[in-house]
This record gives structure tokens, C-alpha cells and sequence, in this order.
């Protein structure tokens, strides 16, 4: 079936729009200010590396934000996100590309429910959740 | 226990006992009015460029009645006051007080969320926060034992009483290591 929560007419199986972003050690270091997140693996490459990791790190919430957003850029002014669940499964790093996809998983009169993911660029699966989005009326 | 010399697999262990004693531990915090500024920033710091976000106009005929904040937001801000000093923070940034101060000599991480969007938070909303830490559960994987922790945050409008997002936070502490 599809939805009624018109004028956008969502389909199971339909895909959004794929969208990819870069974050940049700026975009962390930003992220990290307006959430006054003061650990330092976000913004401290030297500290960053002698943790092992190749960069400084994505912050969980920051790869939560971009992923809903392939969801939220293809609302309407009338729709509204009501339930986000999503796990972070695998570290993501500044300066290297993350592609997002979301799928309609499920609608009905009143919702309609979209799987997300998040890959890296060697295709390993960095997200995945689920986002419902209902009509804000 | 002195932090500085215990091997991380106690730390690990007395996190996980302590954070066990403390199930059910409930704190509220008052957060303050939340601002247009910070939502506009929040929203450029992510890349967000709808002006529902930083255009009054925008977000009310959209029917917000001032800009409002992408969903996740308020989940997102580690502190929302002052913060925490720098002498008070652990070698790896994150502030030693109270629970944080457990972290020390492990590494923390974001694991993952459920939440419910129940009311958009708008601009001049007085925030509240309640916390309770609902799960604290030790698992073995291949990286060796890993302790999750699942908190509920709660935040709602003192103002007009109603609540606007349920957030059941999961974070996971586990022995540092280099990364696979």
C-alpha cells in the first residue's frame, strides 16, 4: 500500500535519494563546539593516532544527524520525524566519504517507517536504523 | 584502586560493578532556555541548511512557533552549561566528574539510540532533563569484554509541562587497544 500522509506518495521498497558527505576536520570541530564535547579524539589528530586510529573520529551523534537527514531532506514542511533508533557499528573518520541511503520499509495511514544506512568508502557498514516519519498536523 | 597504576581489564571491572550499584539512578537537570543561535548552529554544524532551523519566518509557516531544532539536537550536547575545567578533565578529554570520572584509563563510545520525537523543541522552550541509567550489561566479543550502558534521558518544556523526546542512549566502555 502507500501512504496518505500526502502530497509525497511513498511506496515499500522505494529508495530515497543516496546522498554522501565528506565531514571535514572542521565539521567535527564545530559539531564538537555546539555540543561542548570536549573529548579529544574529535579534534586532536596526534591523540587520535596514538589511539590507533588512522584520523581524528566522527562523533556518534554527528553520524546520527547526516544519516536522518537523507530522510529529512525529502520531507515536506508538514511531515515530522517521530521515532529515530539507529546503532553505530563501526568508527568513521574526517576527510574520508560516507554514503547514506534510506528505503521505505513500511507505511500506513499515518506513518511511514524508512530503513537508513551508512557505508565508508571500502563499503563496510558504519549506521544502520530506522526512522518513522508522521504527518505533524 | 589508584587509576594510575590498576591494568584497564580492573578499571573495566570496577566500572562495571559500580555502574551495576547505581541502576536506577535518576537525576534531573534544569538546562536552560534554549536558544535560536544555538539551534542555527547546531544545524550548520551538521550540514542541515533548511531555514526552518535558522529563519523565524521560515519555521512559522512551516507551523513551529520559532525555529526549531533537528531532531536529534538535544540528544547530541554533552554540557549544556558552563562545562567542565580543563584540570577536571580525563587525558582523553572527557570530563572526570561524577560518573565520568570512572572512565578514566578506558575508552568510552557512543553505541547507539531509540528515540521518540513527541513535541519539536523551538526556540525559547525552557529545557529539563531527566536521566535514568536503566541498563548496565557486560559482554565478551571478539575485542575482548565491552560494558554497555543504556541511559533514558527525558527532556521536556517546564514552561508548558510537556514532554518532548524520550532518548534511550546506549554508550560502550571498553579496555583501550588499537583500533582492527
Amino acid at each position: 500500500m502507500s501512504t496518505s500522509i500526502e502530497p509525497i506518495s511513498w511506496q515499500v521498497g522505494d529508495e530515497l535519494p543516496t546522498m554522501v558527505r565528506t565531514p571535514s576536520t572542521v565539521q567535527l570541530f564545530r559539531f564538537s563546539a555546539v555540543t561542548w564535547n570536549p573529548h579529544r579524539t574529535h579534534y586532536d589528530h596526534p591523540f587520535a593516532r596514538s589511539e590507533g586510529h588512522p584520523g581524528v573520529i566522527v562523533h556518534s551523534h554527528l553520524h546520527a544527524a547526516l544519516a536522518l537527514q537523507v530522510v529529512t531532506s525529502q520531507l515536506r514542511s508538514h511531515h515530522r520525524v517521530a521515532e529515530y533508533t539507529y546503532r553505530v557499528v563501526r568508527s568513521a573518520f574526517a576527510g574520508h566519504p560516507l554514503t547514506f541511503r534510506a528505503t521505505v520499509a513500511g507505511v500506513d495511514d499515518e506513518r511511514v517507517q524508512f530503513d537508513v544506512t551508512e557505508h565508508d568508502e571500502a563499503g563496510d557498514l558504519c549506521l544502520s536504523g530506522t526512522v518513522t516519519v508522521v504527518s505533524a498536523a | 584502586m589508584d587509576v594510575n597504576t590498576a591494568e584497564p581489564q580492573q578499571l573495566l571491572e570496577r566500572y562495571y560493578t559500580t555502574m551495576r550499584e547505581r541502576l536506577g539512578e535518576r537525576r534531573r537537570f534544569e538546562r536552560g532556555t534554549l536558544l535560536a543561535v544555538q539551534i542555527a548552529r547546531y544545524a550548520l554544524a551538521i550540514g542541515d541548511e533548511n531555514g526552518i532551523h535558522r529563519d523565524r519566518d521560515a519555521a512559522v509557516a512551516a507551523g513551529y512557533d520559532d525555529v526549531v531544532a533537528p531532531p536529534n539536537m538535544l540528544a547530541s550536547i554533552w554540557e549544556w552549561d558552563a562545562g567542565t575545567p580543563e584540570r577536571d578533565l580525563n587525558p582523553d578529554g572527557t570530563p572526570a566528574v561524577d560518573r565520568g570520572a570512572l572512565h578514566r584509563g578506558l575508552r568510552g563510545f557512543g553505541a547507539g539510540e531509540s528515540m521518540q520525537m513527541l513535541v519539536p523543541a523551538t526556540a525559547g522552550m525552557d529545557i529539563v532533563e531527566d536521566e535514568e541509567l536503566e541498563r548496565v550489561e557486560l559482554k565478551h566479543g571478539r575485542r575482548g569484554p565491552v560494558v554497555f550502558v543504556t541511559e533514558r534521558h527525558t527532556f521536556s518544556d517546564s514552561r508548558s509541562g510537556q514532554v518532548l523526546n524520550v532518548n534511550h542512549r546506549t554508550f560502550a566502555v571498553r579496555e583501550p587497544h588499537e583500533e582492527q
